[in-house]
């Protein structure tokens, strides 16, 4: 620490822009992970804000709920089930608008006594003939008591209020009610697929007694919501490549100022200090860096996502912060291994000069 | 009594490519508890060669090399690191600080490495920086200090571990003569009176009165 200190302190400003590289690319991979999971969070809030790990799903719609049709039989099968299960219809389509252009929603119809029933924050859960529908649709000016017509069905409804974090396929989703959902396919009410409120056990349980049906999980029903996929995959992708270009650009910086600075540890290990003090030292200094850069960034980052705009999806949660954190860390200790190596091989006689 | 240091038949020789340069070619001699010894040379002799193999930063090819007694030539890299750090005080051609340390914390770095309490050794610092006229430059950065300074201060830091044998490779090279004569009255004195070993190169002829004998090199063979 004496060392590391001291040196910080003495080469200002060279450290402070090593610190400041560290900085703009800490800020870089916890923005493209605020994105990532922002985009994902924006993709299917639904999904996410229902707090299930299991959905059982058609066994023949690979995943994707829209195309999911559960069976009468496996409805029993959940019914009966010791499980509490939430079946939900949902489908994709368009809502037609006489003067505007047409808008792309989620119909969902589920209990709205359920635990996964939407949080309402404005108007009123709907009636037979209405609709409530997620916030972002204020967005095409569409306000409460406006009424709209599903191209699908060709029925209207008119908005009785509005929810949050109810979006599916980046499509705000609409909520009708129950009778309205019958309606649409003839009288019957068609489940798509049940959230399980259980465990991994009692899931694997239902499992096995189900017919034509499968439980998957909550992650498997994200990957199977078209586009999802590709969408977090590139961004992951991004943030991979971030890390490792971090590691580079790390090791290159630590590998010039340990070049620099051969002569120095040349001195120290000539008066005799052994090589884990002069590696300690290093290591300090990297981790000082490091933490100063990571705070600022952190900083930054929150600051910034106060003042994004409204549309842009951005979220960082406490668990993200912690893990880009951590992963940083690691890169930064990853990027100063050759400096160590190249310390640790130094020799005292030679990188002083010969004795003179 | 036992010698303190004790080279016996050392020889050096360095291999650059395919050729090979023999600096010492066979350097015996004793050095005794008490005893500052000099070592005269022409340049090129091979006597910072040999001061480095005494001061185990460097390995000698053949030959034995005893320190209190015990074989140190063959030592490893981490044997030779702790006899560097608790037995010897290397004085070099240059300074050699370090520069992000201010004139008092090199010899407090001394005491960190050897792990010392500290209480002790801020004033042994200090004492040390006073006897060699650095009392006002204990908080001064090596960047601000004079070459004769600077030579100081590493004479200073040599002393801090207070190691039983000192080597000095003309240490007095960047002194003027009356800074130079006091420095070298100082360490002819602490050698008497704690009864240490002191070698030191050296091309200034006054520097010799102090020293109780005079080695001299040629042609990497003492003669
Ligand atoms: N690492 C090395 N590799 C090859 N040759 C070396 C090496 N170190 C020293 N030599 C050679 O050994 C010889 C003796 O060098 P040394 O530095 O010991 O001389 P010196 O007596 O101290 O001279 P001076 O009085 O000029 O300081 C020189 O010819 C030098 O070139
Ligand atoms: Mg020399």
């Amino acid at each position: 620490m004496f060392l590391a200190l001291k040196e910080l302190r003495y080469e200002k400003t060279r450290y402070a822009l090593v610190a400041g590289i560290m900085f703009l690319i800490s800020f870089l991979v916890l923005f493209v992970s605020g994105l990532a999971q922002g985009l994902a969070f924006n993709n299917a809030s639904s999904l996410e804000t229902m707090n299930v790990d299991h959905f059982v799903l058609d066994e023949d719609a690979e995943h994707q709920l829209t195309r999911s049709l559960v069976s009468d039989e496996d409805q029993q099968v959940i019914q009966d089930g010791e499980v509490e299960a939430t079946p939900f219809g949902l489908h994709m389509t368009m809502l037609i608008r006489e003067e505007a252009s047409n808008v792309d929603v989620a119909m969902m119809s589920v209990d709205l006594n359920s635990p996964i029933a939407p949080t309402v924050i404005e108007g009123q859960t709907p009636s037979e003939g209405q609709a409530l529908i997620h916030e972002s649709i204020q967005e095409e000016g569409i306000e409460i008591g406006d009424v709209v017509t599903d191209n699908a069905s060709d029925m209207e409804f008119e908005v009785s209020g509005f929810t949050e974090d109810q979006t599916f396929s980046h499509a705000p989703i609409m909520h009708v009610h129950e009778d309205d959902w019958r309606e649409m396919r003839d009288g019957e009410f068609i489940v798509s697929a049940a959230a399980l409120h259980g465990s991994d056990e009692e899931a694997a349980q239902i499992d096995e007694q189900l017919a034509d049906s499968e439980v998957i999980t909550l992650d498997e029903a994200l990957a199977g919501i078209p586009g999802y996929s590709a969408e977090q995959g590139s961004l992951t992708m991004m943030i991979v490549f971030l890390y490792i270009i971090a590691a580079f650009v790390l090791a290159a910086f630590f590998y010039v100022i340990t070049i620099q600075k051969l002569n120095q540890f040349g001195i120290m290990k000539a008066i005799g200090s052994p090589v884990s003090v002069l590696a300690k030292s290093l290591l300090v200094q990297v981790m000082v860096l490091s933490a100063v850069s990571l705070t600022l960034a952190i900083v930054v980052t929150l600051g910034a996502s106060q003042i994004m705009p409204e549309g842009l999806p951005f979220q960082l949660t406490g668990t993200m912060v912690a893990i880009s954190a951590g992963l940083f860390f690691l890169t930064a200790i990853v990027g100063s291994l050759l400096s160590l190596y190249k310390v640790a091989k130094v020799d005292a006689l030679e990188a002083i000069g010969g004795g003179k | 009594m036992n010698a303190k240091l004790s080279l016996q038949h050392v020889q050096k020789t360095f291999t650059d490519g395919d050729r090979t340069l023999t600096v010492l070619k066979d350097v015996s001699f004793d050095i005794f508890p008490g005893e500052f010894v000099a070592i005269v040379g022409p340049s090129g002799s091979g006597k910072s060669t040999m001061l480095s193999i005494a001061g185990a930063l460097l390995s000698p090819t053949s030959g034995k090399l005893l320190l209190d007694g015990k074989n140190i030539a063959d030592a490893s890299e981490k044997e030779r690191q702790l006899i560097r750090l608790h037995q010897i005080g290397f004085i070099f051609q240059s300074s050699h600080l370090l520069p992000y340390l201010t004139v008092k914390d090199q010899l407090m770095l001394m005491t960190r490495l050897s792990k010392e309490s500290k209480k002790d050794a801020e004033q042994r610092a200090e004492r040390l920086l006073t006897e060699l006229g650095l009392r006002h430059r204990l908080h001064q950065y090596p960047e601000r200090l004079s070459g004769g300074e600077r030579q100081r201060v590493a004479i200073a830091r040599a002393w801090m571990n207070e190691p039983d044998l000192i080597l000095a490779d003309e240490p007095t090279a960047s002194l003027d003569t009356e800074r130079g004569q006091h420095v070298i009255e100082q360490l002819a004195h602490q050698v008497k009176q704690q009864k240490r070993a002191a070698i030191m190169v050296t091309h200034d002829e006054r520097m010799l009165t102090y020293c109780d004998r005079i080695i001299t090199l040629e042609d990497g063979a003492v003669s």
